[in-house]
């Protein structure tokens, strides 16, 4: 259990003893506590006295399925608030086999200094000067790196995007077939990373120094209970594995709730050609595939790889998110132009929800027209040149449209909103608002229970309860470090309580069953706190104005929870 | 009554022989209901299954129209 401090300013590394206050948290829990504790709230996001932290879960590095799930930490140039973007890949088990706790980033070196720190087998750090790579792609980067430092290594790093310090910057991370396809995405943590001068994190996955397991018996068994039950939803045992997040697409649209044309309409015509189905079925017919195993430690095996008609391979994995943003939201109803915007947000270092929502923001505004395919994979080289007008797309959505002069602009605190409409999907609405850090549907999605049957998506009543629920077990399995589509198991008790188990195993303490909700309102606390010093206000928690007056077809509802109903949803 | 249904995800390889694009036309008495229709197709977990119809969620007691077209999905969540 150590944390590794890295000062940019000085560049100096030094190694310390997890301290006694950031005892027990993992992942979003301790990136959470030390932004709280350590940076000043009102301090430039892009300065000094930021910090960026890397922290795997709880339980990343174990055999504990589904827990290489690592949170980059930071306070947020795109939202102002604190940070916490979550990514998959093969660097929190390495982290975990390493038994490093978090690195933490600070200080900021002289202007047009760029460095590549190296964590080798042993846990030794060192800060590497970076000029040969800078300007690189992230691809072109992994190769140059497995090069350097062999193939036996998993990869943080930021491309052109992080190096010209936009707002849509994200964190690269490699997967097990180590290319640069996972993100931790959101919030322009790869600007934060680029203002630090870090190309890359590189860690070698050879580690065999993790932190003791108190009791390995018990926490061997219940990691067996726990990928049982996994595997017995037909959700993640078996519709994940053959058709990806993107298998939820066609209910989603039927429910119409799937923003298209920028967020215009609710039903998008032609889906059918971008469904989680057809997804599936192309990329079988191509030789690549559903069922790819993407994060170490998974046993869903969400992930894909997207092949060109020749069989050739073009990107890996092509989300529902990513799809709905390049492809719903800008109305191109075409695989293969979706997944060359896919491959080039990765290689260039983009957010591609952020990106799709400022594409689609241009194209409501007039810029271009919506369908254009070409069109916007111009605009996503635009951002790869560092133009004015790359500048401002690389910037997101509200950028966009304040460029435009464009009203409708589908974003919470600069963040653009996620796959799911928060007028017919009013649930969603209230994570988008209140979420700690602007719209992020990972912070609290209550879709799972408009499926159920559990919640009328339309209704404003019990929307506010669902979404705190939601964000409070968010929170938790972001501290664990548990992907959240393996958190789906926890819909079975004994699934519930063999993830209790294990963490009292790893431990050595033996925790109540509300320990996982406990741990979850303890991270959100320390979120909050740091925002209303940060000056984040609650008139900050609000959809933008077209969601309370533009109804969205077919239902032509509007978002309806109220102000005041906002104001309760985080008051935990 | 004839209903039009349409499988997704999984559940397509339920009904041997289906065909995304043309759906199911299935039989049912007047007055059936959702959980009736789940029943007669053998969906496997129905009580992890969704049905869709006209952008509404329907509960297993509700009655099922011959003007719509029924979705029938299991149940999944975002991530």
């Amino acid at each position: 259990m150590k944390i590794i401090r890295v000062d940019m300013s000085k560049k100096s590394i030094c190694v310390e003893d997890v301290p006694r206050e950031y005892m027990g948290l993992g992942g979003r829990a301790l990136t959470a506590a030390i932004i709280n504790k350590e940076v000043p709230p009102k301090c430039d996001s892009l300065g000094p006295e930021n910090k960026l932290i890397f922290a795997p879960g709880l339980l990343s590095g174990t055999n504990f399925v589904n827990t290489s799930r690592i949170s980059v930490g930071t306070k947020s140039p795109l939202t102002g608030t604190i940070k916490e973007s979550n990514g998959g890949g093969t660097i929190a088990a390495a982290l975990g086999h390493l038994g490093i706790t978090a690195v933490v980033v600070e200080g900021k070196p002289a202007p047009g200094e760029m460095f590549i720190l190296g964590i080798d087998e042993k846990g030794e750090a060192s800060l590497i000067k970076a000029d040969d790579y800078k300007g690189m792609r992230t691809y072109k980067l992994m190769e140059k790196l497995i090069d350097s430092f062999g193939n036996k290594i998993s990869v943080m790093c930021i491309g052109p995007a992080g190096e010209y310090l936009m707002k849509s910057a994200s964190i690269q991370t490699s997967d097990v077939d180590d290319r640069p396809c996972r993100a931790a995405a959101r919030g322009g943590v790869g600007a934060v990373m680029g203002a630090k001068g870090l190309k890359a994190l590189v860690v070698d996955r050879r580690g065999k120094s993790a932190d003791a397991i108190a009791n390995p018996e018990a926490f061997k068994e219940a990691a067996k209970i726990f990928a049982q039950k996994l595997k017995e939803n037909p959700f993640t045992g078996q519709l994940l594995g053959n058709f990806g997040t993107a298998g939820i697409l066609a209910a989603i649209n039927a429910m119409g709730a799937f923003p298209s044309y920028n967020a215009t309409k609710g039903v998008l015509d032609g889906w059918e050609n971008i469904s989680g189905e057809a997804l599936s079925k192309v990329m079988k017919e191509r030789g690549g595939g559903p069922g790819h195993m993407g994060c170490a430690q998974c046993a869903i095996h969400c992930s894909n790889i997207f092949n060109d008609s020749k069989g050739k391979y073009v990107t890996s994995s092509l989300e529902y998110e990513t799809i709905w943003a390049l492809g719903g939201m800008t109305g191109i109803k075409d695989l293969d132009t979706i997944a060359r915007l896919d491959f080039l947000c990765d290689d260039i270092g983009l957010d591609t929800m952020n990106t799709g929502v400022a594409i689609a923001v241009a194209m409501d505004a007039g810029y271009k027209k919506f369908g254009d395919g070409q069109a916007a994979i111009g605009m996503v080289e635009e951002i790869a040149s560092g133009s004015e007008m790359g500048k401002i797309l690389g910037d997101g959505p509200e950028a966009v449209g304040r460029h435009f002069k464009h009203h409708r602009i589908p974003a919470v605190k600069g963040q653009s909103v996620a796959a799911y409409d928060p007028r017919a999907m009013q649930g969603l609405g209230v994570t988008y608002a209140t979420s700690t850090m602007g719209a992020d549907h990972t912070a609290g999605n209550v879709f799972g229970l408009y499926m159920a049957k559990k919640l009328d998506p339309l209704k404003p009543e019990g929307q506010v309860a669902a979404s705190r629920g939601s964000q409070i077990a968010m929170a938790a399995m972001d501290s664990i470090g548990l992907c959240i589509l393996a958190a789906v198991a926890l819909a079975s008790p004994e699934a519930g309580a063999a993830l209790v188990q294990a963490i009292s195993a790893k431990i050595g303490r033996q925790l109540e069953g509300s320990a996982i909700a406990e741990l979850g309102v303890r991270t959100i606390k320390m979120e909050k706190e740091f925002n209303q010093k940060a000056g984040i206000t609650s008139k900050d928690d609000r959809l933008p104005e077209f969601y309370y007056k533009e109804a969205l077809p077919p239902h032509n509802t509007v978002f309806a929870v109220k102000d005041e109903e906002l104001d309760t949803t985080l008051a935990v | 009554m004839k209903i039009k249904v349409k499988l997704f995800g999984s559940l397509t390889t339920v009904v041997p022989g289906y065909l995304p694009d043309k759906g199911l036309d299935v039989g049912l008495p007047a007055g059936s209901r959702a959980a009736d229709l789940l029943a007669l197709l053998g969906i496997p977990h129905p009580r992890l299954a969704t049905l869709i119809a006209d952008g509404r969620v329907l509960k297993p007691e509700d009655k099922l129209s011959s003007k719509s077209v029924i979705n029938i999905f299991h149940v999944m969540y975002g991530g």
